[in-house]
């Protein structure tokens, strides 16, 4: 009885606390999204010939978050069922879009303007008493950040614009 | 190449459902798996068991006997066998003719009202309902409900059931140790009530052939449940049903059976 207690109080306060961090979090990420709409970040290996391109480095970036009580248990009870652990997806959606921020700001702050060759890599941190459990996740983020020069003058090398509503994802450019 | 600046929206890779919503499905849908395979299990034990030969099940637990004088009995007192008991019981197993054991009663020294039976053929009765029973036939129902676990092979269920249940739960392992404890206790603590007042109607039939009545049968438990305050937690995980539902359950099945409730009872036995 008194284990089921505290099992229950335990999901109470990390439900909220855990509810609570997450919708910050996405807040901040929103807003900071918001300010990075116009540096272009890609996966592509190699730049487009007609790009003039100068300075390129080699950035990296990571965030570590922890699964929660109220997380874990649900998606115990899940895994009996199959089908989406609903509680895991905006912890690995955060830790992804967050790492790919930290790195725009990290190019950002040296001074490029442009991120090439994204890539992404995940990895479990066990927890040290029972190792087979993971206490979080770990997203590293890696690129390479250019400095693009922009022909300010020619405006067709530069659309902010919202011009083509039949071009939605902006492919044929 | 153009760079075109868009704002996307970023948030379709989170399912829309509400953490609270995922997490009550779930705990539904774990208990009813749960529940299921327990009642798949238990109701095996109950088929099979009653399939083991009494005889054999006499010698599964022959090494049990409770008739030795016991310095502490698992804590609760000292045992001493009484020989008026036993033959109050004899007279009683007479109505079973199956019956194959030669029963070993005993009293036990505690203020604590019970009344337990023990595999082996042992019935143990507390001092304390030793004191409390006012007549010759609120005793006999007593020692006729012990009999009747030996009769309806409640402690090989409840031994197959415990094992099954134990192996069942550990599957599921230690993650989801809460809320698989819960629905171990709610579903197999059912079975437990059913044996008892199982128990408790063989008891009615060995007290009518005995007295040719069934009255005083009830009064135990009318005077326990004047003690018992139950809330609804307690009804389902208890292993006994509450004591108003069993006077009840003994009344209705009484009247079914035409057994009379009324009748005078006889006076207190003399035990010591």
């Amino acid at each position: 009885m008194a284990q089921l207690i505290i099992t229950l109080v335990l999901l109470l306060i990390t439900f909220v606390t855990g509810n609570l961090i997450e919708r910050r979090h996405y807040e901040k990420i929103k807003m900071r999204e918001l300010g990075f709409i116009n540096m272009l970040t890609t996966n592509f290996e190699n730049i487009p010939f007609d790009w003039d391109a100068s300075e390129a480095r080699l950035v990296t970036s990571n965030i570590v978050i922890s699964l929660d009580y109220f997380k874990r248990f649900v998606a115990n009870l899940r895994k009996y069922f199959g089908g989406n652990i609903v509680t895991y997806e905006p912890l690995m959606d955060r830790a992804r879009r967050e790492a790919v921020l930290r790195l725009k700001e990290k190019a950002k702050a040296r001074g490029y303007n442009a991120i090439i060759n994204l890539r992404l890599d995940t990895s479990q941190i066990a927890n040290s008493l029972t190792p087979k459990q993971t206490a979080g996740v770990e997203i590293l983020a890696y690129g390479t950040a250019i400095k693009i020069n922009y022909d300010i003058e020619n405006k067709d090398s530069f659309a902010t614009e919202d011009e083509n509503r039949d071009d939605p994802v902006g492919i044929i450019g | 190449m153009k760079y075109k600046v868009k704002f996307a929206d970023e948030s379709v890779n989170v399912s829309k459902v509400h953490p609270l919503k995922e997490f009550a499905t779930l705990i539904v849908g774990f208990s009813i798996l749960l529940a299921s395979i327990l009642f798949i299990a238990i109701s095996f034990v109950n088929i099979v068991a009653p399939l083991v030969p009494l005889k054999t099940e006499k010698a599964m637990f022959a090494g049990l006997k409770t008739t030795t004088v016991q310095e502490n009995f698992y804590g609760l007192g000292r045992v001493s066998p009484n020989i008026k008991l036993k033959a109050l019981v004899d007279k009683l197993a007479q109505h079973w003719p199956e019956n194959p054991y030669d029963f070993s009663v005993a009293v036990l020294d505690s203020e604590i009202l019970n009344a337990m039976a023990f595999p082996g053929g042992n019935i143990i009765v507390s001092q304390g309902l030793l004191d409390e029973v006012e007549s010759e036939n609120e005793l006999a129902f007593v020692l006729a409900h012990e009999i009747g676990h030996f009769h309806n092979r409640d402690h090989l269920k409840s031994l197959g059931r415990g094992l099954l249940t134990s192996i069942i739960l550990g599957v599921f392992g230690k993650s989801t140790e809460s809320l698989s404890n819960v629905v171990g206790i709610v579903s197999t603590s059912s079975y437990s009530r059913k044996a008892e007042a199982s128990a408790d109607r063989f008891g009615l039939e060995l007290v009518q052939a005995q007295y040719g009545n069934v009255s005083g049968s009830t009064d135990l438990f009318k005077k326990l449940s004047k003690n018992e305050h139950n809330s609804l937690v307690q009804r389902y995980t208890r292993s006994h049903p509450i004591s108003k539902l069993r006077i009840q359950e003994m009344i209705d099945y009484a009247e079914k059976r035409n057994y009379s409730l009324t009748e005078k009872l006889l006076p207190k036995l003399i035990i010591q």
